[in-house]
Parts: C-alpha cells; sequence; structure tokens
C-alpha cells in the first residue's frame, strides 16, 4: 500500500506516495522524473546513485523512499544555477573529466561533499573521497584535476567575497 | 520504464518507530517475519538478491540516541549501534587504546557507503569477513540487547556463532556496545588486506589489543583477534598466551604471529587462497602489534 511522504528535493518541498518498497532513487527518477541520478549496480558498489541527503553523500539505491520522509535531497539538478553550471560542473566540463557521463552526477556529488566540508582538500583527500564511486572509462585523473580545479575557484570567489564559500 | 529485475525490492510492510520497545514489540507481533533496519546496506542487498524477504522491516532511524557515541558512567566508551562507520573512523575518544575500532570502521566499504553503514548491523550480519568485529572482541566490547521482555547484555566473545550467524534473540535488538575503560598503558590497531584500496572485501584482517606494565618493557596482556580466515571473528588464545608476560620484543612479535598464523582455518576463494591467508596472516599480526605496543608507548627492551 503507497504511503504518502513529504520530502525537499533541491530545495523543492515535494508531496509523494510511495510503496514501502520505493527505494529513494525509484522515487526520484520514476516519481519525479529526475532522472540526472543514475542506476547503476543497485548494490551500493558503484556510486552512480549519489545524492546528498541532508548533505551527507548516499548511494541512493540502498535507501528506502520513506527514509527521506522530512528530510533534504540534493540530486544532480540541483547544483547549476538557473544555466549556470556549479563551479565543479564546469570545472569538469573544463577538463574533459566526462567521457560516457553515466557516473559523472554521482562524482560531482562525491566532489561537492568534499569541498563543502574541506575546500582545500590534497590530491589524495580527493581520491579517497570518490572511492565510492566507480568510473568505467577509467577516467579518474581528469576527475580528479577537475575536483582540486574547482576547489581553487571555489576558494578564490570566497576570497573575492571576503570569506568562507 | 521500470528498473531490471533483481533491481526492486519484494513487498513489505515499513515501520519506524520512535522507541526500542516498540520495535521489539513490532519485531514479535511478525514472530520472525520482521528484520531490523539499520543503514540497510546490508539487508536491502540482500532483499534485492532473493536471500531475504521479510514482510516487516523495521527501521531504527527514528529512535532517538540509537546513534550515540559517550562516556560511560566508569571510564568506559557507550556506542550506539545505529553509530554510522564515518563517526567512528573519525571519533575523538577512538584513538591510542581504541584506534582498533576507529581503523575496523574506517576501511569498511568506501567512504558513501561508510555513512551509512552501522556498527551494530555489521555485527549483527555477522560476516567472517566483519572489520569492526575482530576491534571490538579485542577492546573487551560488551553488548546491550534489548527484547520484548527485557534486557540484557552479553560478551561480544561468543557472539558470533558463524557465517549470519549470532546469539540474538528473534524479537532482540542491538542496542549499545560499551567499551571498558582502557587500562593506562593501553594500544591498539586494526590492520587489513585488500585487493584494493577501497570497495573491497577483507581478505584477512587482524586487530591487536595489548595492556603494558609500568616500565613500559612488558606486555601484561593481549588479546588478537582474525578476521576472514575463519566462519567467525576468530580470537586466538594461543597468540595471546604467548605475549602474556614478555618483554616488548620482536621475539615476542614473532611467536604470536606464528601462533596466528598456526590458528588460521581459512578457505580458498576468488579473493585469496587459504594458503595466502595463512602466510599473511602472520605479517598483518606482526604489523597490528607493533602499532598497537607504539600506541601504548612500549619500547623494546
Amino acid at each position: 500500500m503507497k504511503r504518502l511522504m513529504e520530502v525537499t528535493v533541491n530545495d523543492l518541498r515535494r508531496e509523494v506516495a510511495v510503496e514501502p518498497r520505493r527505494t529513494l532513487i525509484e522515487m526520484l527518477r520514476e516519481d519525479l522524473d529526475l532522472t540526472g541520478t543514475k542506476h547503476g549496480c543497485g548494490q551500493g558498489d558503484c556510486g552512480a546513485c549519489l545524492v546528498l541527503l541532508d548533505g551527507m553523500p548516499v548511494n541512493s539505491c540502498l535507501v528506502l523512499a520513506l527514509e527521506a520522509a522530512g528530510r533534504e535531497v540534493t540530486t544532480i539538478e540541483g547544483l547549476a544555477d538557473g544555466t549556470r553550471l556549479h563551479p565543479i560542473q564546469q570545472a569538469f566540463v573544463d577538463a574533459g573529466a566526462i567521457q560516457c557521463g553515466f557516473c559523472t552526477p554521482g562524482m560531482v556529488l562525491s566532489a561537492k561533499a568534499l569541498l563543502d566540508r574541506n575546500p582545500s582538500p590534497t590530491e589524495r583527500d580527493v581520491r579517497v573521497a570518490i572511492s565510492g564511486n566507480l568510473c568505467r572509462c577509467t577516467g579518474y585523473q581528469k576527475i580528479v584535476e577537475a575536483t582540486l580545479t574547482a576547489a581553487e575557484r571555489m576558494r578564490g570567489r570566497a576570497s573575492d567575497r571576503g570569506g568562507a564559500p | 520504464m521500470t528498473l531490471a529485475a533483481g533491481m526492486t525490492l519484494p513487498r513489505f510492510s515499513f515501520e519506524a518507530p520512535d522507541g526500542v520497545g516498540a520495535a521489539c514489540s513490532l519485531l514479535a507481533q511478525a514472530r520472525g517475519d520482521a528484520r531490523p533496519m539499520a543503514g540497510g546496506t546490508d539487508l536491502l542487498v540482500k532483499m534485492k538478491a532473493g536471500l531475504l524477504a521479510p514482510k516487516v522491516i523495521v527501521s531504527l532511524a527514528r529512535v532517538p540516541g540509537l546513534d550515540a557515541v559517550e562516556p560511560s558512567a566508569d571510564g568506559g566508551l557507550r556506542i550506539g549501534a545505529l553509530a554510522s562507520m564515518a563517526t567512528l573512523a573519525a571519533h575523538p575518544t577512538l584513538r591510542g587504546p581504541r584506534a582498533a575500532l576507529a581503523e575496523g570502521a574506517g576501511s569498511v566499504g568506501g567512504p558513501i557507503v561508510r555513512n551509512r553503514a552501522t556498527i551494530g548491523g555489521n555485527i549483527v550480519s555477522a560476516r567472517p569477513c566483519a572489520d569492526t568485529a575482530p576491534p571490538l572482541i579485542a577492546l573487551g566490547a560488551r553488548l546491550h540487547l534489548a527484547g520484548a521482555t527485557g534486557r540484557r547484555v552479553a560478551d561480544i566473545d561468543g557472539f558470533i556463532t558463524g557465517p549470519g550467524e549470532t546469539r540474538i534473540g528473534e524479537a532482540e535488538i542491538l542496542t549499545a556496545f560499551e567499551l571498558p575503560r582502557p587500562s593506562p598503558h593501553a594500544g591498539s590497531c586494526y590492520v587489513k588486506i585488500t585487493r584494493r584500496a577501497a570497495m573491497e572485501v577483507t581478505v584477512v584482517g587482524c586487530a591487536a589489543a595489548v595492556d603494558l606494565d609500568d616500565d613500559l618493557r612488558t606486555i601484561r596482556s593481549a588479546r588478537i583477534v582474525l578476521a576472514s580466515v575463519a566462519p567467525t571473528p576468530l580470537r586466538v588464545p594461543a597468540a595471546e598466551a604467548t605475549l602474556a608476560g614478555a618483554s616488548v620484543s620482536e621475539g615476542a612479535i614473532d611467536a604470536a604471529a606464528v601462533a596466528a598464523r598456526d590458528a588460521a582455518a581459512p578457505i580458498d576463494d576468488h579473493r585469496a587462497p587459504a594458503w595466502y591467508r595463512r602466510e599473511v596472516t602472520a605479517v598483518i599480526v606482526r604489523r597490528a602489534l607493533r602499532a598497537a605496543i607504539e600506541r601504548a608507548g612500549g619500547t623494546a627492551s
């Protein structure tokens, strides 16, 4: 039997009726048409379905939709400001950190979660942060470079404004 | 579009009670057809694979305080069963004497999984490769369990009885772990071997915990516990006996490593052959012991 739940997705409050067995990724893709989140292994091994749940990266294939009730979800669709890409997205484009693109939403959100808590990561910090995200094109080098570039640009903007990001 | 078969979960009803008592009652009512859920990183994978099909899932996520990590009255540490691996890996109380637990928790899966996976789930799911089990046994953890008819405390040593098997009751919930106050010169370490640095299942793991005498040159007592070399986490009394009362020395460490290697009873699988697991057991027992002794402030005589 379906149950009604409220969840905030990309700053919008949504009401959704879901079966208990609905996973968070199924709710996002099929009930809310947010297909930027990709379904990979379905077992928490690949990170393609990564979203932020109250700011924390989780594999949305292993979270029940009902567990997200009353909480905040950020998907890749929530990053750009209108047509202006988020600095992490722009850095991925600039660095050529996208090959087939399937892992990209999860990678970008992993990078965002890292930079939100550590604006000045080392290369090793970045590699550890994305170690739950598989890129089957094996384009890790560019992804790491893009994340470090994004961090640098975001620090620059923060210091232009004279404050923390 | 629907997702491929094997990706969708079987049907169940979902409860998220706000108290341990209510959760136990729901489990009792379901008479074995219910499963408590913490982070879901193991349960939901098993359900997708068709290995489990509970009629009811009782989420523990909304029970207040079940994820708390706090000092207990007698100098010990109480760790809520729903504390995540990420929380424990970074926790300031899990250093020096208790470092093995942070290292075990911090080595489970990858960073995204560690945000959801819990220490309680790691113990109740009872895989031989569970990375928090050897540290908890080495540190002498006690388990707090709540059931429909009351609460009890159990020693973690012996709680896991086989792959996926524990002494937990059908309507019982593991609520917390209690670590005793460490002695003044204690140190611990967890070392594991995997084929990759992340998202990998442990080939062999070793937790070592040592208590030193005030002279910092004599080992008062030690615990050695292995992962992935037996159907359960394997405590090695023979290795512990060689260390008790011994002087801190490479010779003592070697003797313990050999005893642990001889006690290991691993299997061949696609991750590693049994002979490799045995040989590398000795290697990581040495590494874990050296680090534990160093953290305890020990010096070789």
